[in-house]
C-alpha cells in the first residue's frame, strides 16, 4: 500500500471498521478519511452517531477491528498498546466536551499534565515554541529551571487564551467558569506543540455567545503553533469557520445510529 | 514514577475524608493486631521471667497450672495447704539444696501478702537468674517486719517504718482485718518487673502470729491473742501453702518429681516451672488463637473498607481516569496508580496504626501493669510485628489489585468515551 505517499498527511483512515462489542453492532465502517497538515476539520454528526468512537481510533485508544489508521505517518495498529499511549501523550492533545480538569491539581499542573507523561512535549515546551534545537537544549537545564521555563509556557498560553489574569491561576479548577475550564483544556491540549489538537464537542457546554470565541481562539493557537485541528460536535452551527467539514453519517456506511442521550 | 506517586498522592488529598477514614479503620485494626501480639508476647516473657532457676515448685495435690499460678503469679487460691512436716521431709532429701516455703491467702488493700522466709530473699531468682535486692531498708528480722514490692511501696506510697494492717482473705474487708498486730515496713525491693513488684513479704512466724484464734476462718470471740501474747507461743507453722525446690542437679528434677508425687503421707504434686508454663500457653493457646483470630477479621473488615472505597470510588474517578489516557496515560500506569494507591493505604494505615500501638502502651501501660502485673515494653517493633505489618501490606496490594483490575479493563474497553 502506498498510503503513506503523502507526507503532510496527519491522518489517513482506510477502511475501518469498529464495533465496541464482539457481537454487537457495528459503529464505524469508513472508506476513508482524511486530514492535511494545517487543516482545521470539523465532523458532523448526531448525538450516538459515532464520533467520540472515531477519536478513539485517532487517538489510539482504541484500536479498529479492521483496516488501518495512520497518524503522522505511523500506522496506529501496527504499535503495541504502550508504544501507541506514548504516541498519543507526544503528539496529540484531546479537550474533552465537559469536565477536562483534575481538580485535584492546580491549574497550572493542569496544563503542565501532559508534560508528565511525555519528555518530547515537557522539552518542547520547556524549551519555547515548538523548537526542537533548543528543547535539547532544556533537557540540561537543572529541574528548577526546566520547571520554571514550563510554567512559564503555559502562562504565555493561557494569556493566549485570554487567562492571563494571576488571580486565577490561584484559584481551584473546580471553580472556574465553564468557558474557564475549557480554555484551561484547550492550553493542555497545545502545550509542548503536539501535531495534532483533537476536540470532542468542547464548546457543546458553553453558551452560545462563547462557542464561536472560543473556536476562534483555539484556532489561533493551533496555527501559531503549525497544529491541526479535528473538532467534532453534533451542534454545526460553527461549521462554517472551519476550513472542511465532514458528515459523519455520510461517510460512515454503518450508520444506522438512533438518536440516543448526548455522551 | 516521581510522577505518578505525586499524582496518586494529590488525587488522595482530594478525598482526604473518606481516605483519611479508610486509614483509620485500617490503623485501628493494625493497633488492635499489633497490641495483641504485644500483649501476648510481653505475657509470655514476662510470666516467663518471673520465676528462674527454681527446679520444682511443690504444692497440694492440684493441677498443675493451677499451682504455678497461686504460688508464683499469686492468680487464684490454694486449694488446700501441705503440712510443715512434710515440707521439712522433703527438704531434707539429700538431692535438694533449697527451699522456699510459701504462705499465700492474706492480702492487703487489694495486693497479696506472702509469708516466707529469709531463704526467699537468697535462693529466689527472676529474669536470668538475678536475685532480689533491697531498694530501701533490710530484710524481714523480726516477727511483725515487712518487706514490700517495689510497686506495693510506689502505688500506696510506705517508707520504712510505717505500720501496714494485714486483711484476712483476698478482700480487704472491713471486719476481718488483723489489725491487733500490724506489721512495720522494713524494707522494700527493688523493681523487678514480675508479680514480686505486686507482693508483700512477711515472715512465716508472723503469718502464724496473725492467725492465733483464726482456726475457722474468722476472730473466735475469747480466742485473741495479743501481740506480745503471740510471741511467746511457738510460731513454727503448722501448714503452708507450697513451696520452691533447688537441686544439686537439674537432672533430678524428675526423680524428684516422682518422688514428690507419689510421697505416701500427704497427696503433693510437684512441678517443673517451664513445663507448667507450656501447660498454661497450651491452656491459653487457644484463646490466644481466637484473639489473633479476631483481630485479623478485624484488619480484614479495614481492608474491605478499602476495597468497597476503591471500588464504588471508581465510578466517580471515570473521569479521571479519562483524561489521564486522554494525555497519554497507559491502562498498565491506571493499573499501578489504583494499585500503588491501595498500597500507600495501607501503608499509612500500618504505620498509624503502630504509632496509636505506641500511644497506647504509653497512655494505658501503666494501667496494665497495675491491674494485670504486665508490664508492656516500649522496645522496637519485633521480627514478628514486622511481618504482621508486612502481611497487612501484602493483603493491602493484593485487595488493591481488585479495582486496578477492573480499572485496566475500563480503560481499555471505554477508552477516552466517558461511559456513565
Ligand atoms: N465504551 C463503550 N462501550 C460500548 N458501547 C459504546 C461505548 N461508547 C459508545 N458506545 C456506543 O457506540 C455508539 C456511538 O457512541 P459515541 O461514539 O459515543 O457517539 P457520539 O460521540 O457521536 O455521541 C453508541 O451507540 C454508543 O452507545
Ligand atoms: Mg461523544
Amino acid at each position: 500500500m502506498s498510503a503513506t505517499a503523502h507526507n503532510n498527511r496527519v491522518i489517513d483512515c482506510r477502511h475501518l471498521r469498529f464495533r465496541w462489542r464482539r457481537r454487537g453492532p457495528l459503529i464505524l465502517d469508513l472508506e476513508s478519511l482524511t486530514v492535511d497538515q494545517g487543516e482545521m476539520v470539523f465532523i458532523a454528526g448526531p448525538s450516538g452517531s459515532g464520533k467520540t468512537t472515531l477519536l478513539n481510533l485517532l487517538t489510539g485508544v482504541g484500536v479498529a477491528e479492521e483496516g488501518r489508521v495512520a497518524v503522522l505517518g505511523q500506522d496506529l495498529a501496527a504499535m503495541g498498546g504502550s508504544r501507541r499511549d506514548r504516541f498519543r501523550a507526544d503528539h496529540i492533545g484531546y479537550i474533552f466536551q465537559l469536565f477536562n480538569l483534575l481538580p485535584y491539581l492546580s491549574l497550572l499542573e493542569n496544563v503542565l499534565l501532559p508534560c508528565r507523561f511525555s519528555r518530547r512535549r515537557r522539552l518542547k515546551a520547556a524549551g519555547g515554541r515548538a523548537n526542537d534545537q533548543r528543547a535539547t537544549a532544556a533537557d540540561t537545564k537543572p529541574a528548577g529551571g526546566q520547571r520554571t521555563a514550563l510554567a512559564a509556557e503555559a502562562r504565555r498560553l493561557l494569556a493566549h487564551l485570554d487567562l492571563g489574569d494571576p488571580y486565577l491561576l490561584k484559584q481551584p479548577v473546580a471553580e472556574l467558569s465553564v468557558g474557564q475550564q475549557q480554555r484551561v483544556a484547550a492550553a493542555r491540549a497545545l502545550i509542548g506543540g503536539p501535531e495534532l489538537v483533537i476536540a470532542d464537542e468542547p464548546t457543546s457546554s458553553l453558551d452560545m455567545d462563547r462557542r464561536e470565541s472560543f473556536v476562534q481562539l483555539l484556532f489561533a493557537e493551533c496555527a501559531r503553533q503549525g497544529a491541526t485541528l479535528v473538532m467534532v460536535s453534533h451542534d454545526r452551527s460553527l461549521e462554517h469557520l472551519f476550513d472542511r467539514s465532514i458528515l459523519l453519517d455520510q461517510i460512515n456506511r454503518a450508520a444506522c445510529a438512533p438518536a440516543g442521550p448526548e455522551r | 514514577m516521581m510522577a505518578t506517586l505525586t499524582l496518586a498522592w494529590k488525587s488522595l488529598l482530594n478525598r482526604r475524608y473518606t481516605v483519611g477514614l479508610t486509614v483509620l479503620a485500617i490503623a485501628l485494626a493494625v493497633a488492635l493486631l499489633l497490641g495483641v501480639e504485644r500483649l501476648r508476647y510481653e505475657a509470655h516473657s514476662g510470666f516467663t521471667a518471673t520465676i528462674s532457676d527454681t527446679d520444682l515448685v511443690v504444692g497440694a495435690r492440684s493441677s498443675p497450672v493451677q499451682l504455678l499460678l497461686y504460688s508464683v503469679f499469686r492468680m487464684g487460691e490454694a486449694t488446700s495447704n501441705i503440712s510443715w512436716r512434710s515440707y521439712r521431709h522433703i527438704a531434707d532429701h539429700p538431692r535438694v539444696n533449697w527451699t522456699v516455703p510459701l504462705s499465700l491467702g492474706d492480702s492487703h488493700r487489694g495486693y497479696p501478702v506472702l509469708a516466707t522466709n529469709s531463704d526467699y530473699f537468697q535462693y529466689y531468682r527472676y529474669a536470668d537468674q538475678r536475685p532480689l535486692e533491697l531498694k530501701q531498708g533490710t530484710q524481714f528480722e523480726d516477727v511483725f517486719e515487712a518487706v514490700l514490692g517495689y510497686e506495693v511501696a510506689q502505688k500506696l506510697g510506705y517508707q520504712p517504718g510505717e505500720e501496714i494492717v494485714i486483711a484476712h482473705g483476698a478482700d480487704d474487708v472491713a471486719f476481718v482485718r488483723h489489725d491487733d498486730m500490724p506489721f512495720t515496713v522494713v524494707g522494700i525491693l527493688a523493681p523487678t518487673r514480675t508479680a514480686v513488684d505486686r507482693t508483700i513479704h512477711i515472715p512465716l512466724e508472723g503469718f502464724e502470729a496473725i492467725h492465733l484464734g483464726w482456726e475457722a476462718g474468722v476472730p473466735l470471740p475469747g480466742r485473741q491473742v495479743s501481740a506480745d501474747d503471740a510471741r511467746e507461743r511457738d510460731l513454727t507453722p503448722k501448714t503452708i501453702t507450697a513451696f520452691l525446690v533447688g537441686l544439686d542437679s537439674r537432672a533430678a528434677s524428675f526423680q524428684l518429681q516422682r518422688y514428690v508425687n507419689n510421697y505416701p503421707r500427704e497427696a503433693l504434686t510437684a512441678i517443673l516451672p517451664g513445663v507448667a508454663l507450656h501447660q498454661l500457653w497450651d491452656l491459653l493457646g487457644t484463646a490466644e488463637q481466637a484473639l489473633r483470630l479476631i483481630s485479623w477479621f478485624v484488619v480484614g473488615v479495614g481492608l474491605l473498607g478499602m476495597l468497597s472505597a476503591q471500588l464504588s470510588n471508581l465510578e466517580a474517578r471515570r473521569r479521571e481516569m479519562a483524561i489521564l489516557r486522554a494525555v497519554g496515560a497507559g491502562p498498565r500506569y491506571i493499573l499501578m496508580l489504583i494499585c500503588g494507591e491501595a498500597l500507600l493505604l495501607a501503608l499509612l494505615g500500618a504505620v498509624l496504626g503502630t504509632v496509636l500501638l505506641y500511644a497506647m502502651i504509653i497512655g494505658a501501660g501503666g494501667l496494665i501493669e497495675a491491674r494485670f502485673g504486665l508490664f508492656i515494653g516500649l522496645g522496637g517493633l519485633r521480627p514478628m510485628e514486622l511481618a504482621y505489618l508486612g502481611i497487612v501490606l501484602l493483603a493491602g496490594l493484593v485487595s488493591g489489585l481488585i479495582p486496578a483490575i477492573r480499572a485496566y479493563r475500563q480503560a481499555v474497553v471505554n477508552g477516552i468515551s466517558m461511559r456513565m
